[in-house]
């Protein structure tokens, strides 16, 4: 009895005496892989000081860490605002593999980093990889996310021109009913911006044709009308889309406010001021 | 070692953060990122964005462009505490910004005070951190994210 408690317990030593060696001393690449893993992990959770110095650490200690990694790392240090992290590590992801990592990284720099320059070099990088296919990052047709940025830099001319090659590409495989309802809610603000009322309508009526449960569409639908001096339209539909949003539709995003998203404040703002 | 300390932190607390300090915490003082919260503000990025318009003064002088980041707490009752910024130039490099600049924005996101506190599966209040981070370009706010 005794001879096998003497077992257990210098099993139960050699096994925790193996553990120190391995996790404290000796380290081997799978614990920096794991280290990597859970620094990434805590960062989820909100340890980022924590989290990246366990990613740093791997890093130096892992060579060839991949572009799907330093992908990975950055992910979480652009939820909790590490900006500096978040971009060290997408610059050097790009860096190894552009094909792989700048569709995402041109999507996310338009819509989190709200950086249009950058996000089109990284998106233009990216379609010229595939010049006879139109790519979809992050779900959305590139021409459609190259448009929006040219919009957001006061391009319209050329946001225009990169909406209406979105929906000619879009058509090529689909009938009208696929065009999502950003495409042409984009297109309408467009031509809404480049002084067209009229055609911005006609496109705005496209989107509530597609759903009719649009705010933003109403909203921006009235304003138009209103600018072309049809008031009492206009206001009728400012007032849809006011009660379109008290029951709780308008286009959004879990993550990112879309562009001309509109809010209930901003409406009843609007219809006071008229 | 200290990793495994906090890995098994990680396990005892599942997802949890925690902090003292100048703002009355609520519960056991367990924080969780804004994202796993659904921690919102009344009106929206838009109403936060207004509060910016309506008391943020133009700067002309010294490191006018860049970004600041001003992370904070959110009690379960709406109220916000713990503010730490971050500065980065428009490369998202870490630097100095203007203290004017830095200063106001971070005074105007202690006024903003209509939060919504986020909450846990069985729907009661916690406790929740966020930041937002303010895009300047020549003294002026270009933008604000995330929503």
């Amino acid at each position: 009895m005794i001879k096998w408690i003497k077992r257990i317990v210098i099993g139960f030593l050699s096994t925790i005496l193996i553990l120190i060696l391995l996790l404290v001393i000796i380290k081997p690449i799978p614990y920096y892989i794991i280290n990597n893993a859970v620094g990434i992990k805590m960062q989820w959770y909100g340890y980022d000081k924590e989290g990246n110095e366990m990613i740093e650490k791997s890093i130096k200690k892992l060579k060839n860490f991949s572009a799907l990694q330093y992908h990975s790392a950055s992910v979480q240090n652009t939820k909790n605002g590490n900006y500096n992290k978040a971009i060290e590590y997408l610059d050097k992801a790009s860096e190894l593999e552009p094909e792989e990592v700048d569709g995402y990284y041109g999507w996310l720099l338009l819509y989190y980093y709200r950086d249009y320059e950058k996000a089109l070099f990284h998106l233009n990088r990216y379609d010229a990889f595939t010049p006879d296919f139109v790519d979809y990052p992050q779900g959305d047709n590139i021409l459609f996310t190259k448009a929006l940025c040219y919009k957001e830099l006061g391009q319209y001319s050329k946001a225009l021109e990169l909406f209406n090659n979105a929906i000619k590409s879009e058509l090529k495989e689909h009938d009208e009913n696929w065009i999502s309802h950003q495409i042409y809610f984009q297109k309408a603000r467009t031509l809404h911006l480049l002084g067209q009322q009229k055609k911005a309508i006609e496109y705005y009526d496209k989107t509530i044709k597609s759903w009719n449960k649009s705010a933003e569409s109403f909203y921006y639908k009235g304003l138009a009308q209103i600018e072309i001096s049809d008031e009492l339209v206009g206001l009728q539909n400012l007032n849809i889309a006011l009660d379109l949003i008290k029951k709780g539709y308008k286009t959004s995003d879990s993550y990112v406010a879309l562009f001309d998203e509109v809010y209930q404040m901003e409406i009843e703002k609007t219809i006071i001021e008229l | 070692m200290r990793n495994l300390i906090y890995i098994l932190i990680l396990t005892i607390f599942f997802s949890c953060n925690r902090k003292s300090g100048e703002l009355d915490l609520c519960g056991l003082g367990v924080l969780k990122p804004y994202y796993l919260t659904g921690l919102d503000y009344k009106g929206g990025i838009y109403a936060i964005k207004e509060k910016y318009n309506q008391e943020y003064i133009p700067v002309k002088k010294g490191k006018i462009s860049g970004i600041v980041k001003i992370r904070f707490d959110v009690n379960c009752k709406g109220e916000t505490g713990n503010f730490d910024v971050e500065t980065y130039n428009l490369k998202y490099e870490s630097t100095t910004i203007n203290d004017s600049i830095v200063n106001q924005t971070v005074l105007i996101a202690k006024k903003l005070n209509n939060w919504i506190p986020g909450t846990n599966d069985d729907h009661e209040n916690i406790n929740s951190f966020k930041f937002i981070a303010i895009k300047l370009i020549n003294g002026e706010i270009k933008e604000i994210v995330p929503k």
